[in-house]
């Protein structure tokens, strides 16, 4: 059967987009770390963008091309932080910023969260930490808690502020 | 129950749903509130941005850092610039295959990669059949699995072309999305468009996916591949 010789179709274009400037690369690199750092802090994905927003906004127009990598994390988290406390000021008066500077070495904000939520619900009565785990770590309603603990879910609903309460006062929050 | 503690509940509530608790949710429980914002964030696979969110902000940054910092900041590209992989593109011709999506690609900047993406050119190489000219409809995206290559061959935007399907980070085989409209890969968050370019949010920082030549040989799709035989 004839047919015409073989030709490549197509090779598919290789052509790419003008390197990008300093600053994309910059946000590229930091805007995960960014994001896990904040949401550790703030705990909902909606503040979670606007601070992450905002934060870049602010420090991307400040930024040296000569800033060590270092430098660059703790300039971000710094950021971060003041935007953070200026939201949770806003929303809840005062509690944020007399907290201690001294987590910019951590090189991943979740880690840092992993970390602390094992060292807290050790530290817990069994079902504190499973109060904890059900509602927190798996996301279970107060219906659902009640009903894998075998308990009320008015039971749940103190157990849950109880185990709360008593795990906040054996860490340090960062 | 006190008054303080249904405001802590509201806010446990909030926050255990991804919500925004509202003002004077919470009271002055500081400590517990901080710590119901941690443990909900080490609910597995919550802690992470969205792609498009990653995309979004960056399209704003953009825009702004253009408006404010004219001197700083570099224009849109004035010019494209043409990268080709080893020896393989000659044939296609420059703007062969010049879509609307490349061109909304490079004025968002929605591609960012500064790695030229390479060929697979296997130095004994022979054309294999990987898929039928009748299946490969506009947008569809097939895998084949021959001669020791994983790829793709996709039809995107009227254009066949074939690409590697191992993820570029670590090795992993990537899959097709629902829509057809990347390749994800599994183990990470790394995603590729269709023209093998890592898209925007990628979480790991990787390089474009190795193109793969192929032909229409008849009612065949080849591909040229290893020589096995």
């Amino acid at each position: 059967m004839p047919h015409e010789a073989p030709q490549p179709l197509r090779l598919v274009d290789t052509d790419s987009a003008p390197p990008p400037a300093d600053w994309e690369a910059v946000y590229r690199d930091h805007v995960v770390p960014v994001f896990r750092y904040v949401y550790a802090r703030i705990g909902n994905r909606a503040d979670a963008e606007d601070v992450t927003s905002t934060t870049f906004m602010r420090a991307l127009p400040h930024l040296r091309s000569d800033v060590s990598e270092g430098e660059l994390r703790a300039y971000l988290r710094t950021t971060a932080r003041t935007v953070l406390a200026d939201l949770w000021r806003e929303r809840h008066g005062t509690g944020f910023d007399e907290i201690d500077e001294e987590t910019m070495a951590a090189p991943q904000a979740a880690e840092t969260a992993e970390v602390d939520v094992e060292y807290v619900l050790e530290a817990l009565p069994p079902n504190y930490r499973k109060v904890l785990e059900l509602r927190f770590l798996r996301g279970y309603s107060i219906k659902e808690t009640a009903a894998a603990m075998s308990i009320s879910a008015g039971n749940a609903k103190v157990l849950q502020l109880r185990a709360l309460r008593r795990a906040a006062e054996t860490v340090t929050l960062r | 129950m006190s008054r303080t503690d249904r405001r802590l509940q509201r806010y446990i509530d909030a926050i255990v749903r991804d919500r925004r608790p509202r003002r004077g949710d919470a009271g002055d429980d500081h400590e517990a509130m901080r710590l119901a914002a941690r443990l909900h964030a080490a609910h597995p696979g919550s802690a992470d941005p969205s792609p498009e969110f990653i995309d979004d902000l960056a399209r704003r940054l953009r825009n702004s850092t253009t408006e404010t910092q004219p001197q700083q900041q570099p224009a849109l590209p004035q010019r494209r610039q043409f990268l080709f992989a080893a020896g393989a593109a000659a044939a296609a011709g420059i703007g062969a295959g010049f879509g609307i999506e490349r061109v909304r690609e490079a004025i968002t900047g929605s591609t960012s990669s500064t790695s030229p993406q390479a060929a697979i050119t296997p130095d004994d190489g022979a054309w294999v059949a990987v898929a039928r000219v009748a299946d490969m409809k506009l947008g569809a995206v097939k895998r084949f699995s021959a001669n020791g290559i994983e790829g793709f061959v996709l039809n995107a935007n009227g254009k066949i072309s074939a690409l590697s399907a191992v993820c570029t980070d670590q090795g992993c085989i990537l899959t097709a999305d629902k829509a057809g409209s990347q390749l994800k890969c599994p183990c990470h968050y790394a995603a590729f468009d269709l023209n093998g370019m890592p898209r925007q949010g990628s979480y790991h920082k990787v390089t474009p996916l190795p193109v793969i030549q192929v032909r229409t040989n008849g009612e065949d799709i080849e591909a040229l591949l290893p020589n096995w035989a």
